[in-house]
């Protein structure tokens, strides 16, 4: 039998049987459509999450000085902001009281020096320009207002009576940026690049850093931790979000399980209804098939072209279902669908249709069709 | 020339044969009737000729060649070949137009339809059959829709003609028209073999093979 013959007797096969070919095509594009929107829904969400777990403040970590030992130095900071994996890293130096210079009776705050890459770190200049030198103070939008610091200038002052120039505020972007008023550290004297605490350099409390992707960080905190030296294990803690990078495995891998149960529970329960569908087709048919073998079908042949019939059918409804589901999941969840998903889901529900419809093709292409021409 | 059969024996149930020991020989260009009363084997025995079913013992061959040793493609071919199958009701499918029901054998004889479209509506109008060709059998009569199925049965321009009660359904006119064109068909060369209880039929062929 010719290729092109089979497949034209197929379709005009499948347009005669109207009722199982409708049910079938319908069956098919719904299936379809309810999986490309489940991995549609499903995958905006794990884009979101994923977006989620790359926030700033889930890749960054702060080691702390807890022996009060000066074990922090200031090229703590620049070693490891050389580090390949990470962003940005800075010293916070422990806190100390400040107040309003004009307003004294109007609240305290705290403040910190701070080193490393000011246009690195994760806050945003609201207002005013960043410090240029260690008599210079930024003050969180917050805590100005909290000192009454109501539009530009002004000055802080401290307990011993240091006093820094405020030239503008921030926000932080999250909740391990910096969040209390930072003052750029002092230029270090040789004696504290050495790494001794010379009296310019501020007792260094934290070493903060952000790597650039989430799994990055305990590698890039032990390699940070590691460039500090030996020290005693309780000297040091780390302050980060410890169980990120495997709760974010965790949503991940149960949003994608989860499209799985999904898109396997559809194409099962697809597959269950083809393959009664199929065996009520090969039942309903019986006579035209017994014919079919008289005038020359084989058991094959019938096999083939039942299956054939129904593969066309599945196409064309899988490529109705792919282009309906994929412009709806697009306007529900946003997400493009992916063409090499889209193919991957219709070759797998036409192959599964076909596994399906196979028992009840094999079992028409073997019916005595002697039986069957004999009983009308 | 023709078919030899030797040995046959069939049963649809264990122990219960239909046909038993037959042996005969069915030669070329002759009318054959298969007579016997109902449940004696008739249409059973057409079925055996043309491959359909698989004898308990025994073989039928064609020139020669034992079909019932062949496995079932190669038997479908040759069946698509060299046999024409006319039943007893037309068998024609209602949902496929009527020059869709004549080109069917084309198919698995392996043969284009389109290079054969022009024989089925030759065929057609040669059986009387006066009807557009897009019609569904639902819409010709019993004797036009008998005539539709012997036309298909001709397309190929079989040696074999296993015709099982081809004028059971049929009034005089059509019965007289489908057996004068089967006639015709022996006269040319062709081997036609008829299962009936029709004692005209009977009356008019050349040999018989009788199961009673």
């Amino acid at each position: 039998m010719k290729a092109m013959e089979l497949i034209s007797e197929a379709w005009a096969t499948a347009r005669a049987a109207r009722g199982f070919t409708w049910f079938t095509a319908i069956l098919v594009t719904v299936v379809v459509i309810i999986i490309q929107l489940t991995t549609g829904v499903v995958e905006a969400q794990r884009l979101e999450t994923v977006a989620l777990f790359t926030d700033g403040a889930y890749r960054t970590a702060a080691i702390i000085d807890n022996s009060g030992e000066g074990l922090l130095v200031a090229q703590d900071q620049a070693m490891t902001a050389k580090l390949s994996n990470v962003e940005t890293a800075w010293l916070e130096s422990t806190d100390f009281a400040v107040h309003n210079a004009a307003m004294v009776d109007h609240g305290a705050g705290s403040a910190r020096f701070l080193m490393g890459d000011w246009a690195g770190l994760p806050i945003d200049l609201i207002s005013g320009r960043w410090p240029t030198s260690s008599a210079e103070a930024l003050l969180p939008v917050d805590v100005a207002q909290r000192l009454g610091f109501g539009g530009q200038g002004g000055a802080i002052v401290a307990e011993d009576g240091r006093q820094w120039a405020v030239v503008g505020h921030y926000a932080s972007r999250h909740d391990r940026a910096p969040n209390s008023i930072i003052i750029p550290a002092p230029i270090m004297t040789p004696q504290t690049m050495d790494g001794g605490l010379g009296s310019d350099e501020p007792r260094w409390h934290a070493l903060s850093l952000t790597v650039r992707e989430l799994p990055q960080l305990s590698a890039s905190l032990a390699l940070a931790r590691s460039l500090l030296g030996p020290v005693e294990p309780t000297d040091l803690a780390i302050e980060r979000s410890d169980d990120a990078a495997g709760l974010s495995r965790s949503v991940q891998s149960s949003f994608i399980g989860f499209a799985e149960v999904i898109t396997v529970g559809a194409l099962v329960a697809a597959a269950i209804l083809l393959a009664i569908v199929a065996l009520m087709m090969g039942y309903a048919r019986r006579q035209e098939l017994g014919r079919r073998r008289a005038l020359g079908a084989s058991q094959l042949m019938i096999v083939t072209l039942i299956l054939l019939q129904e593969t066309e059918v599945v196409i064309l409804a899988g490529l109705a279902g792919l282009a309906i589901g994929a412009g709806v999941s697009w306007r529900m969840s946003g997400v493009a669908p992916q063409p090499l998903a889209m193919l991957a889901l219709l070759v797998a529900v036409t192959c599964g249709s076909a596994l399906a419809q196979l028992p009840a093709a094999v079992a028409a292409g073997w019916r005595d069709p002697v039986r069957v021409l004999r009983t009308p | 020339m023709g078919l030899s059969i030797e040995d046959l024996r069939f049963g649809y149930r264990q122990g219960q044969p239909i046909i038993e020991e037959l042996t005969t020989f069915i030669p070329q260009a002759c009318v054959t009737v298969v007579t016997g009363q109902s449940g004696r084997g008739k249409s059973t025995l057409l079925y055996l000729l043309g491959g359909l079913l698989s004898p308990w013992s025994g073989r039928v061959a064609f020139d020669g060649l034992n079909i019932t040793a062949l496995p079932d493609e190669q038997r479908s071919a040759w069946r698509a070949e060299h046999c024409g199958f006319v039943f007893q009701d037309a068998n024609l499918d209602p949902r496929r137009s009527v020059i869709d029901s004549v080109l069917e054998p084309a198919l698995y004889a392996g043969q284009r339809k389109a290079t054969l479209r022009w024989r089925a509506k030759r065929l057609m109008a040669d059986l009387g059959v006066n009807v557009p060709v897009n019609s569904r059998p639902g819409e010709v009569s019993g004797g036009q829709a008998q005539r539709i199925a012997l036309a298909r049965a001709l397309l190929l321009q079989p040696s074999v003609i296993l015709a099982d009660e081809p004028t059971g359904n049929l009034d005089d006119q059509s019965a007289g028209l489908v057996m004068s064109t089967l006639r015709g068909l022996a006269s040319k060369g062709a081997m036609v073999i008829i299962a009936t209880h029709d004692h005209q039929l009977v009356a008019a062929s050349q040999h018989r093979i009788d199961l009673s």
